[in-house]
C-alpha cells in the first residue's frame, strides 16, 4: 500500500497551504447558510404546538450540543493519532479543537438553561444529560489547562492527549443519557430511526443552522491550527517565506 | 406579524434573543482573539527573523 498520501496529509506546510485556500470558501458558505438559517429559524418557521416560540432556541442549542460531542470525538481521535504515530499536525489539531469545542459546550449548556427556564421551570437539574454535558466542558477545560501546564510542548501534547482519549467515554454517555436514565430532557427528535417528527419548516431551519454552526466552528479550528503551525514551525524556511522576509 | 410581535416572541423574547446573542458574541469573540493571536505571532516572528538575518550578516 502506498502511504505517501498519509505523509502529505500530515505535513504542516501542506495543511497551511490548503487551509489558506479553503478558509475563504468556508467563511463564505457558512455565512450564506447562517443568513438563511437565521431567517428561517427566527421568522419563517412555525412555533411549536406545545413550546411556542421557545422552540427557536433549538436551532442554536442542538447544533452546538451536537458540535460539542463531534469536536470532542475529533479531538480524541487527533490526540490518538498524534500519540500513536507521533504526528505533530495531529497534536496541533487536538489543541486547536479544544477552545472551540469548549465554547460549543458552554453554548449548549447556556442555551439549554435559557430554554429550560421557561419550559421546565428551572435553569438547571442535576440529571444525566445536563451533568454529563457539564463534565464534557470540564474535560475540554482540563485538556487546555493540562496542556498549558507543561513547559515542553511535546510533553504537554502527550499528557493532555491521554486525558482526551480517556474522556471520550463520556461522549456515548451524553448521547444515550436520555434513554438510560429518567430525565427532564426530551429524547432525540432528528436521529430517530423513524421519520423525524418535526414540521418541515423547523427541519429546514435546524439543518441550515446545524451546517452553518458546524462549518463556522470548523473554520475557527482551521484558523487556530494555522496559528499553531506558524508558532511551532517558525524555524522552517517555508514559514519565513510565508511571513514575508 | 408586526415588528413588536417579532421582538416579543409570544413573551419568550428575552430567552430566545439572549440565546442567539450569547452565541453570536462567543463566536465573534473567538474569531477576534484568534485574529489578534495571529497578528501578534506574525509581528514576533518578523522581528525574530530580522534579528537573525542581522546577526548572520555580522
Amino acid at each position: 500500500m502506498n502511504w505517501q498520501w498519509f505523509h502529505r496529509l500530515s505535513s504542516p506546510k501542506w495543511f497551511y497551504q490548503i487551509s489558506g485556500t479553503l478558509l475563504p470558501w468556508m467563511w463564505g458558505i457558512s455565512f450564506v447558510l447562517l443568513a438563511f438559517g437565521l431567517y428561517q429559524g427566527l421568522y419563517n418557521s412555525v412555533a411549536d404546538y406545545q413550546q411556542g416560540n421557545t422552540v427557536r432556541i433549538m436551532y442554536v442549542h442542538v447544533p452546538t450540543a451536537i458540535g460539542s460531542m463531534m469536536f470532542y470525538t475529533m479531538m480524541a481521535v487527533a490526540a490518538a493519532i498524534g500519540y500513536i504515530w507521533r504526528i505533530k499536525l495531529a497534536h496541533m489539531a487536538a489543541i486547536s479543537i479544544a477552545p472551540i469545542g469548549a465554547a460549543l459546550t458552554f453554548l449548549a449548556l447556556v442555551t439549554g438553561s435559557l430554554w429550560g427556564s421557561p419550559m421546565w421551570g428551572t435553569w438547571w437539574v442535576w440529571d444525566a444529560r445536563l451533568t454529563s454535558e457539564l463534565i464534557l466542558l470540564f474535560l475540554y477545560l482540563g485538556f487546555i489547562s493540562l496542556h498549558s501546564a507543561f513547559e515542553d510542548r511535546e510533553l504537554g501534547d502527550r499528557a493532555a492527549g491521554v486525558l482526551a482519549m480517556v474522556g471520550v467515554v463520556n461522549v456515548p454517555i451524553i448521547h444515550y443519557s436520555v434513554q438510560w436514565w429518567n430525565t427532564l430532557h426530551q429524547g432525540a427528535t432528528i436521529s430517530k430511526f423513524e421519520k423525524p417528527s418535526m414540521d418541515p419548516s423547523m427541519l429546514l431551519a435546524f439543518m441550515l443552522m446545524l451546517f452553518a454552526i458546524l462549518l463556522i466552528s470548523g473554520a475557527l479550528v482551521m484558523y487556530r491550527m494555522r496559528n499553531e503551525i506558524l508558532s511551532r514551525e517558525h524555524s522552517k524556511s517555508w514559514v519565513k517565506e510565508v511571513i514575508g522576509l | 406579524m408586526s415588528f413588536q410581535e417579532f421582538i416579543e416572541m409570544g413573551g419568550y423574547g428575552p430567552y430566545i434573543w439572549s440565546s442567539y446573542l450569547i452565541a453570536a458574541a462567543l463566536f465573534i469573540g473567538l474569531f477576534v482573539s484568534l485574529k489578534l493571536q495571529r497578528n501578534k505571532l506574525i509581528k514576533q516572528l518578523r522581528r525574530r527573523y530580522h534579528q537573525q538575518s542581522k546577526q548572520s550578516q555580522q
